[in-house]
């Protein structure tokens, strides 16, 4: 073997290299970060004097905002919301759950205001709200709020899910209903006890079956589509299918698989988003709507008026938060009895269990029998 | 407890192995000639994502597989060029096969579908007179898409062309000692990116699988971590193909273990259940792993005239 | 069958490269007559720049094409990265932040590497040391001063990590069994077992909390930040993690016979030196500075855990190591590289309006760049040149006698 060789360091040029470039990127830059000093370490509460008008959004969420579901909602509730209010918005899509901390941060150097539009960002906006003084509206807990600083949005999915599950009890002709579910999520459970609930309203005898595509599955499309099929073929000729990505693959076993003894064809009932306009086969039945705008649009107001982090907001059929999407396949009459129901929930009638875990939703099914 | 939950229950096992045995025969293919493919994730995205496209303009399935071949082919030649004959690390080069695909394939995805979502109809099936009307062995065994019938002829054709063909016995002793190869006259860096080559076609037509058959959609991601789990499967066949069908099948079968499960109300924690096929190749490896079976060149760059 | 010998590509340091590497050229060719390029130190500079810089560029030009086929402007995107991650203070602190667990991980990779050991196990000892530290900080500092619950948490995630290594470790020192596939498999299940943790045991289970999550860390008992900036000393804690992992491959005898180990197995053997307790060694420590950047990451960003979060900075460290051919400065530089494409690019990719998804396709470039880069410079280290740089030495010396 030769004489030994030296390994040169290469981490000078490297700086030089990014040292060039700055100044390149000095002469040349366009980008909208305006700082000076940095701001101090995180303090305890910060004391909001006046209310500045809000002259920008921004919204941060962690898919992109194409997904037809919550990712998309959000986004278009955020842009809806500033466009009413004519003010600016950023939109940060697409960002994940790993570190939305330095992103947060960023945003709030030209936001007056930050929808951290997913449960996880909760936590880490409230701590960027405490360190900048942007206040955020939050998903992660109702014990976040604070005046002037952040203030969360509950959501009573399960009115939606009721509603649903009437529609769906209604509907099938085999009676047996189908739940699928990407993840063991708040928000899903919530659903899917609803739907649970409204189907046992109609049918107390009613078949439902419940499957988890995994983990956190939210994307497996592969899943989505391998599951509801089993499903279907379990008897279920309406499914409520509770995924993001995993859900077109859902939508293409109910168009694709052989309808269920007893049935003709096979419905999907959706959840948050509005895919009609991607509902080639025309299997789309409904859809549990989550619509932000006007809880955004409220948001805004109350820091311009200087009353936001007071009290929460809650996205339900009564503040048209959550409804129920019209189609054309569901019957005039049909429409009339949900409506009726709608009216029951609203004014307190009608009590829909709030399920939270997949555990709580399981032991609706057999509507108490 | 009906026949048409049965039947879609095997089924779906049968679907979910598929794309992990192909990706993982191709693997297979490849390490057993000395060369490791990290980036096997990333070759099956491409396959997803190129047959999905074709499928989708001509309409034909058959098409489409052509295009996820092509794909992955094309995305195994900067393995081929970069490691095979450059000699450069196969992992960082894997790796950053899979960094480039993941980021290829959203962004098309966000270009092409992400306001339409558009979705391919059910593949085609043979449709046998009486074989095909036997209560769920008739739709399990004999009304399979027909690729999967063209996997099962893979995975037997490939176990015979390593153990009983010339070309079987380069790329095995390629990865082996390609020092012995090259002085026999072979040429090791033509055997090396043939076998590459495969891994590459068989992965994009196992991510082809996934959007084309599976699933009929195409999502940014959607591979899931297959890529690597095909990679754990071709390791653990200890190169035999047949190994990696019925641990492929194994998978696919547990996977479809966690639907049954809750479609028949047990309840076991998801975590728990995931992590099971991962504890069976720990387990597996204690038990039949004590002699080391990978080719003592893995991973290792040749180049003629060193050592 | 012979035992695998599955080494890592060469690594080149101040001790003699392997034989099976490309080490008989290194060594002589600065001597090789014939060879044009000269041999002074201003010329050694020089292609080191080059070999930086150039694939850096092409990879940015690159990227540039497809920004410009997109339809965007490529110098606007590069410059909101360059500002972003290195200009503008704020931004400049999230690059260093984002820097401490990269850094932890380099370090755990560079002990592993080096001794020819290939753990992939990363992720599964991160998620741990996390999850273990998520579950225990915000309890424990209600019972202690926050200076000796750092400690105890950092102790605690370094312990977890290391153990969550044990079983590949015995099973390659006794059993040979090969370590790819079982790191691999207990990283899976170590990911799968930190998810259960945080949702079974260390859940915080107050009501209306919508994601399972570990209860969080007060802000005010986080590991302290530097000089009244965000940057927390996890950043510090991971630069000497680097730096002593380099002091101890390079100046160390226990880094030593670790490189001999990785080197060659047998002559480790022959020369006496345990293997199997080495082997061991490497593991647990390799492990301890990935579980160490879990807990650093919660202990300084995060403050908590959520089920199903798994950031995989493993994966990405790995290339970065290698092309820092195990050389904790290079590292940290190629650490501070990646950061800034990862934090500038973020913000880059959004004023594009692409999808983030984007950024990984400019950090693959850079990736694939660099590892040409090394070719040209290891072939032309060996003596050889490509028929374009034979070309090109004769375009340009076609003037002088002394040319080939």
């Amino acid at each position: 073997m030769g004489k030994p060789t030296k390994i040169r360091w290469r981490g000078w040029p490297l700086m030089v290299t990014v040292l060039a470039l700055v100044g390149a990127a000095c002469a040349s830059s366009t980008a909208s970060t305006t700082t000076t000093a940095a701001p101090a370490a995180a303090t305890t509460t910060a004391a909001v004097v006046a209310a500045p008008k809000v002259t920008k959004v921004a919204v941060a969420a962690p898919e992109e905002p194409v997904d037809f579901g919550w990712n998309q909602q959000g986004v278009e509730g955020a842009q809806a919301a500033a466009a009413a209010a004519g003010i600016e918005v950023e939109v940060a899509g697409g960002l994940g759950y790993d570190a939305p901390t330095q992103t947060l941060r960023q945003l709030a150097e030209t936001a007056d205001l930050i929808f951290a539009h997913a449960s996880g960002f909760g936590d880490a906006a409230k701590e960027v709200a405490l360190e900048t003084g942007v206040p955020v509206v939050v998903y992660s807990s109702p014990d976040a709020r604070e005046p002037g600083v952040a203030a969360f949005v509950g959501t009573s999915a399960e009115e939606g899910g009721y509603l649903a599950g009437i529609l769906a009890a209604e509907t099938t002709m085999t009676g047996t209903l189908g739940i699928v579910i990407s993840a063991d999520d708040f928000n899903w459970n919530r659903h899917s006890g609803g739907f649970v609930a409204g189907a046992c309203s109609v049918n107390p005898s009613i078949d439902i079956l419940l499957v988890q595509i995994g983990e956190a599955a939210y994307g497996d499309v592969e899943g989505g589509t391998r599951v509801t099929e089993s499903v279907i073929a379990g008897g279920a000729d309406v499914i409520l299918g509770n995924g993001d990505g995993s859900s077109f693959g859902m939508i293409r076993a109910v168009e694709t698989a052989d309808a269920p003894a007893g049935a003709d064809k096979v419905w999907f009932i959706d959840v948050i988003g509005n895919k009609t306009s991607v509902d080639t086969e025309n299997v789309l039945l409904s859809s549990i709507l989550w619509d932000f705008g006007p809880t955004y649009l409220q948001a805004i107001k109350d820091v311009d008026a200087g009353t936001f982090g007071d009290s929460n907001y809650v996205l339900n059929l009564e503040t048209g938060g959550i409804a129920l999407l019209k189609t054309d396949n569901i019957p005039g009459p049909l429409w009339d009895q949900l409506e009726t129901a709608k009216a029951g929930i609203i004014d307190g009638s009608i009590e829909v269990p709030a399920a939270e875990t997949r555990a709580e939703v399981e032991a609706l099914i057999g509507c108490g029998s | 407890m009906s026949e048409a939950l049965i039947t879609a229950l095997l089924v779906g096992a049968i679907a979910a192995s598929v794309p992990l045995m192909l990706a993982g025969l191709g693997e297979l293919i490849s390490e057993r000639a000395g060369v490791l493919n990290v980036g096997l994730e990333g070759m099956m995205l491409m396959g997803a994502y190129g047959g999905f496209v074709v499928a989708l303009a001509t309409g034909s399935t058959w098409m489409g597989f052509v295009g996820g071949a092509v794909a992955g082919g094309l995305v195994s030649l900067v393995m081929v060029v970069l490691c095979v004959r450059w000699g450069l690390d196969q992992i960082v080069v894997g790796i950053g096969i899979l960094l480039g695909a993941e980021g290829l394939t959203s962004l098309l995805h966000a270009a092409q579908f992400a306001n339409t979502y558009p979705r391919l109809g059910k593949a085609a099936a043979p449709s046998i007179p009486w074989f095909s009307d036997i209560p769920v062995v008739g739709r399990v065994v004999f009304g399979e898409p027909y690729m999967v019938y063209v996997t099962l002829i893979a995975v037997f054709v490939a176990g015979w062309v390593l153990r009983k063909t010339p070309w079987g016995l380069a790329i095995r002793a390629t990865g082996e000692s390609p020092e012995a190869v090259d002085a026999a006259g072979v040429n090791v860096v033509l055997v090396r990116s043939l076998a590459t080559l495969s891994a590459g076609v068989l992965a994009g037509l196992g991510g082809a699988y996934l959007s084309l058959v599976s699933s009929g959609n195409f999502i940014p991601l959607m591979t899931g971590g297959r890529g690597f789990m095909a990679l754990v499967l071709a390791m653990l066949a200890r190169g035999r193909p047949i190994w990696l069908a019925l641990g492929a099948l194994l998978f696919g079968f547990a996977t479809a273990l966690t639907t049954a499960l809750q479609i028949f109300g047990i309840d076991i924690r998801p975590e728990i259940v995931n992590s099971l096929p991962f504890v069976v190749v720990l387990v597996v490896l204690t038990l039949f792993g004590r002699d080391d079976y990978l080719p003592s060149s893995l991973a290792l760059p040749y180049v003629r005239g060193e050592r | 069958m012979k035992p695998t010998d599955t080494k890592p590509p060469e690594m080149t340091d101040e001790h003699t490269v392997v034989s099976d590497g490309l080490a008989g050229g290194l060594s002589n060719a600065e001597d090789t007559p014939g060879i044009s390029l000269g041999s002074s130190r201003m010329e050694k500079i020089r292609r080191s720049m080059l070999l930086t810089i150039l694939p850096l560029v092409a990879a940015m030009v690159v990227g540039g094409l497809f920004l410009f086929a997109l339809g965007r402007d490529p110098l606007a995107f590069y410059a909101t990265m360059i500002h972003r991650a290195i200009i503008s203070p704020s931004g400049l602190q999230e690059t260093l932040i984002r820097m401490a667990p990269l850094l932890l991980i380099s370090a755990g990779l560079i002990v592993a590497f080096s001794a020819g050991i290939w753990n992939l196990g990363g992720d599964g000892q991160f998620m741990l040391g996390a999850a273990l530290v998520g579950g225990l900080a915000a309890s424990s500092a209600e019972v202690m001063p926050r200076g000796l619950m750092l400690v105890l948490m950092l102790l605690i995630a370094g312990t977890l990590g290391a153990v969550w290594t044990i079983i590949p470790a015995v099973m390659k020192a006794r059993y040979g069994i090969n370590e790819i596939i079982t790191t691999l498999m207990m990283s899976f299940i170590g990911v799968n077992l930190a998810s259960l943790l945080v949702k079974v045991m260390f859940l915080d289970d107050r009501p209306g909390i919508q994601t399972p999550r570990t209860p969080v860390l007060d802000v005010a008992d986080r590991l302290p930040t530097l000089f009244g900036t965000r940057v927390h000393s996890g950043v510090i804690i991971g630069v000497v993690a680097v730096v002593g992992v380099h002091l101890l491959m390079t100046r160390t005898s226990l880094g030593l016979r670790l490189k001999v180990l990785g080197a060659n197995v047998k002559a480790a053997h022959h020369a006496g030196l345990g293997v199997s307790q080495l082997t061991i060694a490497t593991f647990l420590l390799s492990g301890m500075f990935m579980g160490l950047a879990g807990g650093v990451e919660v202990l300084g960003v995060q403050g908590f855990v959520r089920a199903d979060w798994n950031p995989s900075f493993g994966l990405v460290a790995v290339p970065l190591v290698f092309l820092a051919r195990m050389n904790g400065w290079v590292t940290i530089a190629f650490v501070f590289l990646l950061s800034v494409l990862s934090i500038g690019g973020e913000l880059a990719t959004r004023d594009a309006g692409l999808p983030n998804q984007f950024g990984l396709l400019i950090v693959a470039l850079v990736l694939l760049f660099m590892t040409v880069a090394e070719y040209f410079e290891s072939r032309r280290l060996r003596g050889e040149r490509t028929v374009w740089a034979t070309m090109a030495v004769r375009f340009l010396s076609r003037g002088d006698a002394a040319g080939e």
